[in-house]
């Protein structure tokens, strides 16, 4: 297997995990998006609500909406 | 789901972590993808599914058949054929009788005509274009048809080009998929720094004019004055630019992670000498597509030059056509067809001074009709144009001259710069290029505005 595409991915996948520690209720958005299908969509919604009860033990800012308004308020730019 | 939200990042993530667990088996490879693909497809509307892999059913066929001895003709009719009533029962059926019944008005005839309603399949236009190509390709012999239904299936379907191209050739695509998958380090620095400027083009420039100033003005020209109509122009023609070859740098980037490399789509299309030298910059891909499957079939650059001419014209209108099933498409593309024949037989490029200045005063003033949904749009727009009326209507001027000038900029960076660029990318370590990656999508979606609209090339 290629090394660098390996090492690439694996840091993606830590990335990602950050962006939802650090980025609210986003994700929670996303779950009830999923459609329905059968029983999978119940078990994947379950499985993010309770990683981010989990989160919010950890992490309580939304350090990316923080971000989001320093920009915003800076360029002048609406929301 | 479209490439810039969160949903369309995991589903990738999860796909290219895929990949790389198979990537050893070459079979195995390609079906993930192809499912992948379908999936891609099915979240906007599973129904439609099994109007692509039809689709693709036809081409590998046709294919198939092409390749045996004795007469071809028929089947190459039948199949290129039905593959343009598909087309254009969804896209032209409505339009074509919403005309007819307009002329049977005119001519006192009136007459209710059969209406259907219904949805424009996404991405319709390029995958039935993919498969005419291979049609054709297999024909010509330039290509041996795929006896795996799985090949074409997935040159059709491939999710980084299935919505809204590059017009991907089947000459080019189907040696990739047996290439073993092997990413160094300069094309993983190439892929992010597609992705991140396609991304940026995308969602912080393009639909920050649409929302500013754009779709304000030509939803209601007559509210603007002069200097708003203008700016209007002038901010669509970056929109559109960015809108669209960002659309394309993402997905030249997403498809080169997953081992695949498609040709550039735009190459500076407003720095154009020429109208010729434009459509050789914009949209390469389908200028490509129309020269060498419609342009040259109709005699190309043979006979006297009235006849180019008019083959041009012809080959033009069609091309505006493909754009949207309405008459300003049609009239951009005819006027577009005309400009250049005249610049072929008087040579326009090479008598007249200041010529590039008149492309690109032309090919903006022609994004009028284009970006209006009627002609009485395109009129009123052009009645506020020459209004004289000088106030000023939005509190954001200097945001958007900011995000023209910046749109402008991505189109005119100097070629020679990027390889400097991609060399001292391509030389941090892979875990600090993702890093870098995850930072600038991370900083684009928070200069984004909430929600994402769709890309304008998707309604083609």
């Amino acid at each position: 297997m290629n090394s660098e595409i390996k090492y690439f991915i694996i840091v993606l996948w830590i990335m990602i995990i950050v962006s939802w520690l650090i980025s609210g209720e986003i994700f929670i958005d996303l779950a009830f998006d999923i459609p329905d299908f059968f029983f999978v969509d119940d078990l994947i919604i379950s499985a993010i609500l309770k990683l981010e009860s989990l989160k919010l033990l950890l992490i309580e800012t939304n350090y990316f909406s923080l971000l989001r308004e320093l920009i915003h308020e800076w360029t002048g730019l609406p929301g | 789901m479209i490439f810039p939200t969160i949903s369309f990042i995991i589903f990738y993530i999860i796909v290219i972590t895929l990949y790389l667990v198979v990537s050893s088996a070459k079979n195995i490879r390609k079906y993930v993808l192809l499912l992948s693909s379908y999936i891609f497809y099915a979240a906007w509307d599973w129904r439609f599914l099994a109007l692509l892999v039809f689709v693709s059913f036809i081409a590998w066929g046709a294919g198939l058949i092409l390749e045996r001895e004795g007469p071809k003709y028929r089947i190459k009719l039948i199949s290129i054929s039905s593959l343009l009533i598909i087309l254009g029962l969804f896209k032209y059926y409505n339009f074509f009788i919403l005309s007819l019944q307009d002329l049977f008005r005119e001519t006192f005839l009136e007459r209710d005509l059969l209406w259907l309603s219904f949805i424009l399949p996404l991405g319709i236009s390029f995958y039935i274009f993919q498969a005419i190509s291979y049609i054709f390709d297999v024909d010509r012999k330039q290509l041996s048809a795929s006896k795996d239904f799985a090949n074409v299936a997935l040159y059709i379907s491939f999710f980084p080009q299935l919505v809204a191209g590059p017009i991907v050739r089947a000459t080019s695509f189907f040696p990739q998929i047996k290439k073993n998958y092997s990413i160094n380090q300069r094309t993983i620095a190439e892929a992010i720094l597609l992705i991140s400027i396609g991304l940026f083009k995308k969602i912080v420039i393009a639909n920050y004019l649409a929302i500013l100033i754009v779709d304000p003005v030509f939803s209601f020209p007559e509210e603007h004055g002069s200097f708003d109509t203008l700016l209007a122009v002038l901010a669509y023609a970056v929109q559109i630019y960015c809108d669209f070859s960002g659309y394309s740098d993402m997905a030249i980037g997403l498809a080169l992670l997953l081992g695949y490399r498609f040709p550039p789509n735009f190459n500076q299309p407003y720095s154009a000498r020429s109208l010729k030298d434009f459509w050789s910059r914009w949209h390469i891909s389908l200028s490509s597509w129309i020269r060498d499957y419609l342009y040259i079939p109709l005699g190309g650059n043979k006979g006297s030059k009235i006849r180019q001419a008019i083959v041009l014209l012809v080959t033009m209108s069609l091309a505006g056509l493909w754009h949207g099933a309405s008459w300003n498409f049609l009239v951009w593309g005819a006027l577009h067809g005309t400009a250049l024949s005249a610049e072929r037989l008087l040579s326009l490029d090479k008598k007249l001074p200041f010529y590039r200045y008149f492309t690109i005063i032309f090919v903006l003033s022609l994004w009028i009709p284009f970006r209006s949904g009627t002609w009485d749009e395109t009129e009123n727009l052009v009645a506020s144009m020459f209004s004289g009326n000088f106030y000023f209507s939005s509190g954001y001027y200097p945001q958007i001259t900011v995000l023209v000038t910046l749109g402008f900029l991505m189109n005119f960076i100097p070629i020679r710069w990027m390889p400097e660029i991609l060399k001292n990318f391509t030389i941090l370590p892979a875990v600090l290029k993702a890093v870098c990656f995850a930072l600038l999508i991370l900083l684009c979606f928070a200069c984004a505005q909430d929600g994402v609209a769709p890309f304008i090339y998707f309604q083609f």
